[in-house]
């Protein structure tokens, strides 16, 4: 058999082995019970939530599109219904990308519908504005100015849910969930700007890149991925789709590990045989 | 019990599916189904940006204000809501730095739109340097050497902040090629890549986290809508995309013999 | 010279004028700072439209001249379209047909069907947003996840000590990250920790100041006219 065949053979091989790897632990869930983990980082955004009163401005700044949805939207979900159930005040943005806002749009409006919470009184969402830096800096400078009007059209000057705000420095919070480089945007400018507690919740790629700044207090804690959503969930006490999720993550993982065992194994075997 | 499902939502289901089947596709090879999703998938996008861009910018921000604007200055119209702190007259400079930068699309008129390129340049960069020196640069620089000595640091916490620090410099001595990496200088700046390869593994762990959620969000919905509730969509759609892509490799191999 | 040196002039005027601007409190100094962010996310936007249009020309160009592949250009127009059809078409009807004004509740039930701005939930770009763009985008780059597991059979050999470390980090982290690894030794998880916020610390803070060193230089040298690529052109 020539090299070619043999290596797309075995590409299809490792390739049903996943997809094997994903779908028996989702059929046979139930049966499966894995125990809760917990990091410092994650608890500390947490903490930071509880410890905020009741009807205290944040910002939560979606960042991410349809192709990380399947692992920022659970950790979004979680964030969201957590301080909802703060009866805090929760500005909704993003300054990612247009496909970022019907995400936004979609999100809030889940999680409203479970907490029962009503747009204008206890959220507001704002719409897309390009220019990444430019929209965080004219946030710090007056948000009515950068949105004179929400998602929907209407004067954010009228919304009850934005009383008493003017600028970024009058947020008690702000958290940035992104799929790129809006958290880097959000310590620069935005923290630098506001000097609000800022945390991060990110897809598992960018996560190592931010503990330079959690060790330096720039963020308050870091969420990475969909291990990190699972870990909030049960921090709420909401075990939901991130949870679930972590069943096939794991056997995936291991998977992923025997593989690259088994092709150093194979590597050694051939590099003594010469 | 879940919620009775809708006939446009089974349509939407089955449009979701086809759409997901024919982006994996690609496991197999670059066929011509993937191809097709993936173009739909960018025009789509482009059209999506652009009803954007006018809706939430163009159209509130730069035409309308301006409108307001021009036709109180001039007494042409009578509003019933008097203007706000962003419609006024000064619009215009962004208007014509807007379509300055339009230029772009015409070969004799293009060089127009290096003054809007030069005032954004010029803006982005002498508003980023101070705050980058600031939130990059001198807020990085304490907690490199902190904590290290006092009455609630442990001895654990000390150790870490000492091999922070080494590691910081031998990175950086690493990445400084002005000196050639020779004796004392190359074994630091091997030190420093022991610590980057502990650092892109790490990355690497993250990485394979990152891309299994995805596919296992993906796999997921795939198996939900194999259900009867929406009427076997993902098996259905399954073999018939099978059938297109095993159609489209015997034309095209076909193709190929008789060329 | 007004074709090169006056838009450096004004590169140089906004970048030492804005270096300035941070340095002063005063309210005509914020002022200033926001009408120029406010002006640059509108330019932002007015751009979007640019990279669109060169899109759609390649393809244009792809169908003019018969070039192989013009099929998938013709599909991408279509759909581009569609897109755009749907978007503007209720704001159009709004402008073209004005809102009767019989009475207020034939008046929003004719609002609610035009739709102003097409973009809000449950309107027709919504819908291709959500059936459409998204399930395509998902799935786009979930087919990483497969290639991912493919490229550490084959490639990730512990060929040397660097390579070794890498993947002895690369196996803590993946193990840490799920319960697996608390399952297995309940020293996973924090030798996870410690990897994280030491040795990646350490490196990840190195490169974060020689990434911060080299946007400072890179954005002096547009300030200063030393950097002119962004301008483009011979003359």
């Amino acid at each position: 058999m020539t090299s070619e065949p043999k290596f797309h053979i075995i590409r299809w091989v490792i390739f049903a082995l996943v997809a094997l790897a994903i779908i028996i632990p989702v059929i046979v869930s139930e049966k499966i019970k894995l125990p809760d983990t917990s990091s410092r980082v994650v608890k500390n955004i947490y903490d930071k939530i509880e410890s905020l009163p009741a009807g205290s401005p944040i910002i939560l700044s979606i960042d991410f599109d349809p192709s990380s949805d399947e692992e920022l939207r659970p950790m979004t979900m979680a964030i969201l219904r957590h301080v909802f159930r703060k009866k805090l005040r929760v500005i909704g943005m993003t300054i990612w990308s247009p496909q970022s806002s019907g995400l936004m749009g979609d999100i809030f409006t889940t999680a409203a519908k479970m907490e029962n919470k009503q747009d204008g009184l206890d959220y507001v969402i704002m719409p897309f504005k390009p220019g990444g830096s430019s929209v965080i800096l004219n946030l710090s400078q007056d948000i009515f100015f950068t949105y004179p009007k929400d998602y929907k059209d209407k004067s954010t000057k009228e919304l009850p849910v934005l009383k008493g705000i003017r600028t970024l420095k009058d947020m008690k919070y702000a958290m940035c969930i992104s799929a790129g480089n809006a958290v880097d945007v959000w310590i620069v400018y935005g923290k630098e700007k506001g000097k609000m507690p800022l945390g991060a919740g990110c897809t598992a790629v960018m996560a190592t890149d931010y503990y330079p700044y959690l060790q330096s207090g720039q963020l308050v804690g870091l969420m990475g991925g969909i291990g990190a959503a699972a870990q909030y969930e049960s921090l709420i006490g909401e075990k939901g789709i991130a949870t679930e999720r972590m069943k096939p993550q794991t056997v995936v993982h291991s998977l992923i590990i025997i593989l690259i065992v088994v092709g150093n194994i194979v590597y050694f075997t051939r590099r003594r045989k010469g | 019990m879940p919620e009775s499902i809708t006939t446009m939502q089974i349509i939407e289901t089955w449009l979701a599916v086809g759409f997901t089947l024919m982006i994996y596709t690609f496991l197999y090879k670059d066929n011509p189904i993937f191809k097709l999703g993936e173009y739909i998938y960018v025009e789509l996008t482009a059209g999506y940006a652009v009803c954007y861009a006018w809706f939430t910018v163009i159209w509130p921000d730069l035409i309308y204000p301006l409108y307001r604007a021009l036709t109180v200055s001039f007494h042409i119209k009578q509003w019933e809501k008097p203007l706000e702190s962003h419609e006024n007259l000064w619009l215009i400079i962004p208007l014509v730095l807007g379509i300055l930068m339009l230029t772009r699309f015409s070969s004799k008129f293009n060089w127009l739109s290096r003054y809007t390129l030069a005032f954004i340049m010029g803006s982005v960069s002498g508003m980023s340097i101070p705050l980058v020196v600031s939130a990059n640069i001198f807020k990085q620089m304490v907690p490199t050497l902190n904590p290290f000595w006092g009455p609630e640091v442990t001895i654990f916490q000390t150790i870490n902040t000492c091999l922070i620090l080494v590691g910081v410099i031998a990175v950086l001595i690493y990445f400084f090629f002005s000196v050639e990496h020779k004796g004392a200088v190359n074994k630091v700046a091997r030190l420093g890549i022991f610590y980057m390869m502990v650092s892109f593994g790490a990355a690497f762990g993250y990485t394979v986290m990152a891309r299994e959620s995805l596919v296992i969000g993906r796999v997921t919905k795939l198996i939900k809508w194999a259900s009867p509730d929406y009427y076997y969509a993902t098996i259905i759609l399954l073999f018939i995309i099978i059938g297109l892509v095993v159609l489209t490799e015997l034309f095209s191999s076909r193709g190929e013999r008789t060329e | 010279m007004i074709k090169r040196q006056l838009p450096l002039l004004i590169a140089f005027a906004m970048g030492v004028i804005f270096i300035i601007q941070f340095f002063i409190p005063h309210q005509i100094s914020q002022d200033l700072l926001t009408w120029v962010n406010k002006w640059l996310m509108i330019i932002g936007g007015i751009s979007l439209l640019l990279g669109i249009y060169s899109l759609l020309n390649f393809h244009y160009l792809q169908i003019f001249r018969n070039k192989p592949g013009w099929g998938f250009s013709l599909i991408m127009f279509f759909s581009f379209l569609i897109s755009v059809v749907v978007g503007f078409t209720p704001s159009l009807i709004n402008v073209i047909l004005p809102l009767p004004e019989s009475s207020v509740q034939s008046a929003e039930q004719v609002k609610e069907w035009y739709r102003i701005t097409g973009l809000k939930d449950g309107s027709s770009l919504d819908w291709i947003f959500r059936h459409g763009i998204t399930p395509l985008s998902a799935t786009m780059f979930s087919i990483i996840g497969f290639f991912i597991a493919s490229a550490a059979f084959r490639a990730f050999r512990a060929r040397s000590l660097e390579a070794t470390l890498l993947l002895l980090a690369a196996v803590f982290i993946m193990l840490g990250q799920t319960p697996l690894g608390g399952m297995l030794w309940s020293g996973i998880p924090d030798i996870m920790t410690w990897i994280l916020s030491t040795p990646n610390t350490a490196a990840k803070r190195a490169i974060l100041f020689g990434i911060a060193m080299g946007s400072i230089s890179f954005s002096l040298k547009i300030i200063f006219g030393i950097e002119r690529a962004y301008l483009g052109g011979k003359n």
